[in-house]
C-alpha cells in the first residue's frame, strides 16, 4: 500500500532523513520507532506532502491508483486516502468539537456516509458526542487526542498515519488510545504508527522499523524487534 | 435625550462603522497570515475612487456598491497572490516591510494617475436630508452608513460562522499545518480571506467619501491606522473584537470632541492614541479576547 524508497529529506541545511526505505502492506499495522530527533515526524510530514524530499520516492496506492507522494500537495494526498493525525494533536483550539470533526471530512461530499463515519467515531469516543459544542481548546489532553484521531477517521483513511499518540498522556489514557488503535486495525484500517513508546508500539505492530539519526537500522515483525537485544536495551529500557 | 447628545452618538456610530469595516478585514488578514497589513487602508482609497468614477458614469448606487465590493476583492487577491504569497514562511519583519511597500506603491500610483488634488465626493442630494425619529433627528447619510455596515457585517458573520468555507478559514487561521493535513487548500482559503477583508475595506471607502465629502489618494492612511488601533483595542485576530473595537473607537473619538469644551477638539488624535496606550498597558491582548488556555 505504501512503498518508500531511498528518501532523503533536508530541513534547512540539516540532512534529516538519509535515504530511508520502508513498506506498509494493506491491512497491517506498521510501527516506526526511534528516539527524539531521529526523524520520525519528518518522515510523516514528508509522506503527507508538508515537506518536499531532496530525492527518493514514496508511492502510495491511493483511491485513484498509485500516486507519488513526493510530488503531490497535501490536499491531494488527503483526497487519495492518506491521512495523518499529527504530533502534539494539533486540533483546532477555537473551533468546536463538532467543527473539528467536520474539518476532517472537509474533502468528502457524500453526506450520508460522512454521517455514518461520524456515528462510528462517536461510538469509539462517546465523549466527543457529549462535548460536541465545546471549543477544542477546552478539552483535556486525552480528549484532544481522541478528537485528533476522530478527526482523522472522518477523512476515511485508507492509510492512517499516527504521530506519537501517547505523547504527554497519562498511562491509563495511553492504554485507552492503544485499545482504540488495535480496534481500528481489527476493523481493517491500515496504520503507520510513529512512537517513542516502543514497548506499546511493538506490542501491536505487525511490522516495525527502528529509525536512528535518519537511517533505518533495524526492521522486522513486532515480536522480532521486541526480542532483539539492541532494541531491548535502547528502547525498552531493559538490562542485558 | 437631547438632540445634541443623540446626534453625537449617531455620528460616533457612523464613524465607528467605518472603522469597524476596515478593522474586520485587517483582523481577518492578520488572523490567517499573521501579517500586519499596512496596505489595508489603501483599499479604502481604491474603493472611494472606484465609487467616484462610477458615479461619473451615472451608474445606479446598488450596482456601484456591488462593483466596489468586487474591485476591492480583486485588489486584495492581487496583493496577496503577487506580494504576500511569495513571502510566506519568511521572517515577520520581511512581510511587514512588504505591506508598507505595497501601501507606498498604491498611494504613489494614485498620486500619479489621479493627482494629489482632493476631489469632491457627493452622495446624492437626498442623502443630505435629516430623518426625524421622535423628538430627535439624524442625517440620512449617517443612518445609511450604519445600516449598510450592519448588513455587511451580518453577511460576513454568516459566511465565517455558518458555511464550510468560513469554517475552513477559521481552521486555517487557528492552525495552518493541521488545516493542510485536513485537505484544506490553504492558499485558496487565504486568498478568500483577503478578498472578503479587502471588499469590506473598499465598501468602507464608498461610505467614507459619502461621510467626509472629499477624497484624495492618500486618504487610506487614517482609516488604516485607526483600523489597526481598533484591532489592538478589541484583540488582534478576532473578528468580533475588531468590530467592537471599531465602534468603541468611533464613539470615543466623537464623544471626546463633542462633549468636552471646543478648545480640546484639535486634540482628538492625542486622545485616541492615549486611549490606545492605556489599553495596551492594562490589557495587552485586547479588551474582548477570551484567552483559550493551551492544555497539555
Amino acid at each position: 500500500m505504501l512503498e518508500v524508497r531511498d528518501l532523503h529529506v533536508f530541513r534547512g541545511a540539516t540532512h534529516v532523513l538519509k535515504g530511508i526505505s520502508l513498506d506498509v502492506r494493506e491491512g497491517e499495522m506498521a510501527a516506526l520507532i526511534g528516539a527524539n530527533g531521529a526523524g520520525k515526524s519528518t518522515t510523516l510530514q514528508t509522506l503527507s506532502g508538508l515537506l518536499r524530499p531532496r530525492s527518493g520516492t514514496a508511492v502510495f496506492q491511493g483511491a485513484s491508483g498509485p500516486v507519488d507522494l513526493t510530488r503531490k500537495p497535501p490536499e491531494r494526498i488527503v483526497g487519495e486516502g492518506l491521512v495523518q493525525s499529527p504530533e502534539g494533536r494539533q486540533i483546532f483550539q477555537s473551533l468546536s468539537v463538532a467543527e473539528n470533526l467536520a474539518m476532517g471530512a472537509y474533502l468528502r461530499t457524500d453526506r450520508d456516509e460522512v454521517r455514518q463515519t461520524l456515528e462510528r467515531v462517536h461510538d469509539l469516543f462517546p465523549i466527543l458526542k457529549e462535548r460536541a459544542k465545546a471549543a477544542g481548546g477546552t478539552l483535556s489532553g486525552g480528549e484532544q487526542m481522541m478528537l485528533a484521531i476522530g478527526r482523522a477517521l472522518l477523512a476515511q483513511p485508507r492509510l492512517l498515519l499516527l504521530d506519537e499518540p501517547s505523547l504527554g498522556l497519562a498511562p491509563q489514557m495511553i492504554e485507552r488510545i492503544f485499545d482504540v488503535i488495535a480496534t481500528l486495525k481489527q476493523q481493517g484500517t491500515t496504520i503507520l504508527l510513529v512512537e517513542q513508546n516502543a514497548a506499546m508500539a511493538l506490542d501491536i505492530a505487525d511490522r516495525a522499523y527502528v529509525l536512528e539519526n535518519g537511517v533505518i537500522t533495524l526492521s522486522g515483525t513486532g515480536p522480532e524487534l521486541a526480542g532483539n537485544d539492541r532494541v531491548r536495551r535502547a528502547y525498552l529500557g531493559m538490562a542485558q | 435625550m437631547s438632540q445634541y447628545v443623540f446626534q453625537q452618538i449617531i455620528n460616533g456610530l457612523a464613524l465607528g462603522s467605518l472603522y469597524a469595516l476596515v478593522a474586520i478585514g485587517f483582523s481577518m488578514i492578520y488572523g490567517i497570515v499573521r501579517l500586519i497589513n499596512f496596505a489595508h487602508g489603501d483599499l479604502v482609497m481604491i474603493g472611494a475612487f472606484t465609487t467616484l468614477a462610477l458615479v461619473g458614469y451615472g451608474v445606479p448606487w446598488p450596482l456601484i456598491l456591488m462593483f466596489v465590493l468586487l474591485v476591492g476583492a480583486l485588489a486584495g487577491m492581487t496583493i496577496e497572490a503577487t506580494v504576500f504569497r511569495p513571502m510566506r514562511g519568511a521572517q515577520q519583519v520581511t512581510g511587514f516591510i512588504a505591506t508598507l511597500a505595497v501601501s507606498i506603491v498604491i498611494q504613489n500610483t494614485g498620486l500619479m494617475l489621479l493627482s494629489g488634488q482632493p476631489r469632491n465626493f457627493l452622495f446624492p442630494t437626498f442623502m443630505r436630508q435629516r430623518v426625524q425619529i421622535g423628538a430627535v433627528s439624524a442625517s440620512l447619510t449617517d443612518l445609511t452608513i450604519i445600516g449598510l455596515t450592519v448588513m455587511l457585517i451580518a453577511l460576513l458573520l454568516v459566511i465565517v460562522y455558518r458555511t464550510r468555507l468560513g469554517a475552513a478559514m477559521r481552521a486555517t487561521a487557528d492552525n495552518l499545518t493541521a488545516a493542510r493535513l485536513m485537505g484544506i487548500a490553504v492558499n485558496r482559503t487565504i486568498l478568500t480571506a483577503f478578498a472578503i477583508g479587502s471588499a469590506l475595506a473598499a465598501a468602507a471607502g464608498l461610505l467614507w467619501g459619502g461621510k467626509f465629502g472629499q477624497i484624495d489618494p492618500l486618504l487610506g492612511f487614517a482609516p488604516g491606522l485607526k483600523a489597526f488601533i481598533a484591532c489592538v483595542i478589541g484583540g488582534v485576530g478576532s473578528i468580533g473584537g475588531a468590530m467592537l473595537g471599531g465602534y468603541l473607537l468611533g464613539l470615543a473619538e466623537v464623544l471626546f470632541v463633542g462633549l468636552l469644551p471646543p478648545q480640546f477638539a484639535g486634540y482628538r488624535d492625542v486622545f485616541v492614541f492615549t486611549l490606545l496606550i492605556v489599553i495596551l498597558l492594562l490589557k495587552p491582548s485586547g479588551l474582548f479576547v477570551r484567552h483559550v488556555e493551551e492544555r497539555a
